[in-house]
């Protein structure tokens, strides 16, 4: 399998509602930085692949408009209509067909142009599910709840979760910085659908990322190299899943560890940027992703371990919870996942991290995941 | 780069009719008669409900549609004190997934109790709407036995 890097990396600073720029002015400033980041022309570039959705930007095929601000005019160019951390993914393979070298990849989303929940329910069929308003939130709350229930998981440790990422998210200069929360103030917020309160959902946010992949011999910088990476997909309905398993990012995982010789995550894995959509999201992540056993997603926030300064940090950029520029947030764990093997994570930088997992996730309650495995030094 | 912050404000607005297919079609006019319909794997025998017309673990088609009880258990439930989208019910109500007897998946819909008496693993029978339509409303919701 060819070696590829991640060889340049952009993101804009996250707010919760960019006024001066449109998403095609965002874009452009995005892809123009991982480019030079990344010390290449868009002419040596072999190909785009942008992750976006339609219903976001509120135009049909979206990416014939992102064409020339991704940097794509005359270029081969696709998209991915999922998490960008899949477009990602496409243009790993795309360079390990050895059809291409090089690639751009560009995500972004402006959540304060739209109404993020209407998007969400319109992922509800329209017979069965959709007539009862269900929406990103409430299904996010049914599998809370049924995990939580499975395990005897207690509510406040969804709250620790937040504590962490918040805490976090302030020490990184591309998050967005709420005022810090405890536990207390977590557990008083605003209820939505239980177990989920207002302070265990993201901001809704403006932002966008781009990164550069390059086979091995094309890398002039290359900050992180992919040890492996893989997909999976659970069922549609929800009734038709273990929602106390997030299923599709334990397979995503397996594939990603099998490529990259992963035995033990816990002692291989020196950090972990998460895609979690609501903070008990990333209690069952853990136990997905192999970070501590199944059931014991609760037990691991509360010794600790996750916590930057801990033995496994989870979302030391501050996650979602930080700052959540849908359908790029993926993207952006990726990103961050690079910086901290790269040793250029600055105040939030996990010590002596030379192994990060980046997660990505689209779907109703985490239908589909994406998980890259980035190393410091390149696979043998 | 201009301060100004000028906006343009639009809806999309896309008008569909759904052919729904023979599931979602037996379904809802199962609902009218106040029959909930699910569908049987030929291979695997699991009883999909909703009701599809594939399965998806064996790929093969279905045929056999068959009726399931009314009543069954909640296995868990969220309480929605907000809903952030259109939603049909008034604030707060309750919505679970619903296993009933015979099929072998849990059917979402709302849990026709106060929100502090909803008890995971609850038996919990269909109430049905006096005048039905053909749609997933045509239930009430589901409540205790």
């Amino acid at each position: 399998m060819r070696r590829v890097a991640v060889s340049g990396v952009a993101q804009t600073t996250m707010m919760e509602r960019n006024r001066s720029e449109s998403v095609q002015e965002m874009i452009h400033r995005v892809s123009h930085e991982a480019l030079t980041d990344a010390g290449i022309s868009r002419e040596e570039i072999g190909t785009v692949i942008v992750g976006s959705s339609d219903f976001m930007d509120g135009i049909a095929i979206n990416n014939v408009y992102s064409v020339e601000p991704a940097g794509a005019f005359l270029k081969d160019e696709s998209k991915v209509a999922m998490d960008a951390l899949f477009a990602a993914y496409y243009a790993w393979m795309r360079i390990l067909s050895g059809a291409y070298d090089t690639a751009l990849v560009v995500g972004w989303g402006k959540g304060s142009e739209t109404d993020i929940n209407t998007w969400s329910s319109l992922q509800a069929d329209p017979f069965y599910t959709r007539p009862l308003g269900l929406d990103g939130i409430q299904a996010a709350a049914l599998q809370s709840s049924a995990y939580m229930q499975r395990w005897g998981i207690d509510e406040r440790s969804g709250a620790g979760v937040v504590v962490k990422n918040l805490s976090n998210a302030r020490r990184n200069p591309r998050a967005i910085h709420r005022p810090p929360m405890d536990a207390d103030e977590v557990m008083a917020s605003q209820p939505l659908a239980s177990p989920i309160k207002a302070a265990d959902c993201p901001p809704i946010t403006d932002g966008a990322a781009a990164i550069v992949l390059a086979a091995e011999d094309r890398a002039r910088t290359p900050y992180a190299w992919i040890a492996g990476a893989g997909t999976g997909t659970d069922g549609y309905q929800l009734g038709s899943r273990d929602l106390t398993v997030i299923r599709s990012a334990r397979s995503a995982a397996r594939r990603a560890y099998g490529l990259a010789g992963i035995k033990d995550p816990p002692k291989e894995v020196h950090a972990a940027e998460v895609s979690e959509y609501c903070s008990f999201q990333e209690l069952l992540l853990y136990e997905a992703l192999g970070l501590c056993p199944e059931g014991q997603g609760g037990k691991f926030i509360e010794t600790g371990s996750p916590f930057l300064d801990g033995p496994l940090p989870v979302n030391p950029s501050g996650g979602c919870l930080g700052a959540n520029p849908m359908p790029c947030s993926g993207l952006v764990r990726l990103v961050e996942a690079v910086l901290q093997v790269a040793g250029k994570a600055g105040d939030h930088q996990v010590k002596n991290a030379r192994c990060a997992l980046a997660h990505g996730a689209s779907g109703l309650a985490h239908q589909a995941g994406v998980v890259f495995v980035l190393r410091t030094q390149p696979p043998p | 780069m201009s301060n100004t912050f000028i906006s343009l404000k639009g809806e999309v607005r896309i008008p569909y009719r759904w052919t729904t297919g023979t599931a979602p079609g037996a379904f809802l006019e199962g609902l009218k008669k106040r029959q909930i319909l699910g569908a049987k794997c030929p291979l695997c025998h699991r009883v999909y409900l909703p009701p599809r017309e594939y399965c998806g673990a064996c790929f093969t088609a279905i045929h056999d549609f068959l009726e399931v009880s009314k009543e069954g258990k909640v296995l868990a439930a969220t309480i929605v004190s907000r809903p952030l989208a259109a939603s049909p019910f008034p604030a707060p109500y309750v919505l679970g997934l619903v296993l009933l007897h015979g099929a072998s998946e849990a059917l979402i819909h709302r849990i026709l109790t106060g929100p502090d008496r909803v008890r995971p693993g609850m038996d919990v029978r269909a109430v049905w709407k006096d005048t039905r339509e053909g749609s997933i409303l045509d239930l009430e919701g589901f409540a205790p036995l």
